[in-house]
């Protein structure tokens, strides 16, 4: 491990830390029994306790972000693909994408329970909706920009369309692909959380606004962090495969290895 | 792109054609939309309830408008004061870090952890913090559009070319010159690429904690005619919300096409 990335870990360990105390400090200064603040051993012994109930809540929601995720993924590439097959339809199509994007879409929840109900499918279309849209921009355009020169070489040694697609296309959309699923995946987790608060039996987004209608901060701190650990242990994943899967690649420069 | 500019104010249709293109994409998905609910409604036999008659959505829609336009101002109050919010202390926050060594590797990290993680499920948390107000609907506005700008304003002030800056120095220029006229501007078309996405989020943010705190604006009426199956009043709420989010958009855009005349990189996707 390098010098310089031992400084950055232990910065960004101080800064945490910091926080860590600033909320101790904060709890032992309101001790009264409805306080906002409580103390963090509190709130981990809550998580402890509770742990079988977090558990069932966390899996509803795991399930309704991976069925959302792996369907908005999958429409997404179909309908990038397919488009890109049409070179006049796919500029169009992503300029409406981003627009569609900027709507609401969380607003159709109360449709969708009308159409569907309140049950699992609901939320895994509102967690597909939500990753659907990142995807699709991202890779169309990719694949919009692939290196013109590549192209022009693919297709001066006599390549046909689909061979330049699978060689040269695709692969050089991957990146951004992935850099889409690091948006998409906590996406699909806010979508089913969002869902869940129109109505559901199970979930962390159900937990989370009982315990605040039921004034437990305790229990709220606690879904806040299983929420926010679960956001980030998938945003982790795919930073770290995309990493792992194409080291070279601009996108994954961080903005604090171009500061360094 | 330098080049394309000149022809562009030689030859006056350009824009214009330009203008259309982008817009009829749009114009020709709202028609295939309305024709394909026109179609389901009345060659399938769709329920009121599942889908109801366009015109009882205009009907019913016209009849509340004194309530959704209420809830429209709402929505729009909360998302506006976040927007400018969010924007100014994350374009503070973005000259701290880049010129401050120490502030980077303390901040960015944190930012960088923070803006993963779904910045709409703290809205119960500033909910009990804030109080059932504006003040938390604006909150949680700001904090959506705070990290993409934040972010975004960082790589835009560090994109200086250095020349710019030498020739700043050797002209005797403060700091304060150097940030208002050489980096500021060069910064201004990477936050705005970011912000024409961003802005929509401003919108949906506000809805979404209006859902959980206040009781006012779209996203509740929305909620409440869906709980209370005035379903036209719930279609004209999705359809009113969906149009201001398309008008922010299309402002955003305007400004941004304007500032960044041709500057690298689209709006990238991220929420």
């Amino acid at each position: 491990m390098s010098r310089r990335r031992v400084i950055a870990l232990a910065s960004s360990g101080t800064v945490w830390l910091v926080l860590l105390g600033v909320w101790w400090l904060l709890s032992a200064l309101n001790t009264d029994p409805g306080t906002l603040w409580p103390s963090p051993p509190r709130v981990l012994s809550t998580l402890w306790d509770g742990r079988s109930a977090y558990w069932e809540n966390a899996e509803a929601t795991i399930r309704e972000a991976l069925a959302g995720f792996l369907g908005g993924v999958a429409l997404a590439l179909a309908v990038g693909l397919v488009s890109e097959r049409f070179r006049s339809v796919s500029g169009a199509l992503q300029r409406l994408a981003v627009a569609v994007y900027s709507l609401p879409l969380i607003a159709l929840a109360p449709i969708l329970v009308l159409w569907t109900g309140t049950g699992f499918t609901t939320k895994a279309l509102i967690a597909g909706l939500a990753c659907f849209f990142p995807v699709l921009i991202n890779l169309t355009q990719a694949l919009r920009t692939t290196d013109r020169n590549a192209l022009e070489l693919m297709r001066v040694s006599g390549a046909s369309r689909w061979q330049s697609f699978w060689r040269l296309e695709l692969p050089a959309a991957l990146p951004s692909l992935f850099a889409a699923f690091t948006v998409a995946a906590p996406a699909a987790i806010v979508g089913a959380l969002l869902a869940e608060w129109v109505g559901a039996e199970r979930g962390l987004g159900i937990e989370l606004l009982f315990s605040m209608q039921n004034y437990d901060i305790a229990q709220l701190d606690g879904t806040l962090i299983v929420i926010s650990a679960l956001s980030l242990l998938s945003w982790t994943f795919f930073t770290l495969l995309g990493r792992r899967l194409f080291p070279w690649h601009p996108s994954l420069r961080s903005i604090v290895v171009v500061e360094a | 792109m330098a080049i394309s500019v000149p022809s562009r104010s030689l030859t006056l249709p350009r824009p214009r054609r330009r203008h259309v293109r982008s817009t009829l994409p749009g114009v020709i998905a709202v028609i295939l939309l309305l024709v394909l609910w026109i179609v389901v409604k009345y060659g399938g036999h769709v329920s009121d309830q599942a889908l109801p008659k366009p015109l009882d959505v205009v009907h019913d829609g016209w009849s509340s408008r004194s309530a959704l336009l209420d809830a429209a101002r709402h929505t729009l109050v909360g998302a506006l004061g976040g927007f400018l919010l969010g924007n100014v202390l994350a374009v503070a926050a973005a000259v701290l870090i880049a010129s401050s060594r120490l502030a980077a590797r303390l901040l960015v990290p944190l930012a960088l952890t923070a803006s993963t993680l779904p910045i709409v499920a703290i809205a119960p948390f500033l909910t009990l913090l804030l109080g059932n107000g504006t003040t938390t609907i604006v909150v949680v506005a700001a904090i959506i559009i705070f990290f993409p700008t934040m972010v975004n304003g960082v790589l835009g002030l560090r994109s200086v070319p250095p020349d710019a800056l030498e020739l700043m120095q050797m002209a005797g220029a403060s700091w304060f010159d150097v940030l208002l006229r050489v980096r500021l501007p060069t910064a201004l078309p990477f936050i705005f690429s970011g912000l024409q996405v961003g802005s929509a989020t401003c919108i949906l943010g506000a809805m979404v904690a209006e859902w959980v705190t206040t009781g006012t604006g779209l996203g509740y009426l929305i909620l409440q005619a869906g709980v209370q199956f005035e379903v036209p009043l719930m279609w004209a709420g999705v359809i009113l919300a969906s149009v201001l989010a398309l008008i922010v958009f299309a402002i955003t855009g305007w400004i941004a096409r304007r500032v960044i005349r041709g500057a690298p990189g689209d709006a990238v996707a991220g929420r």
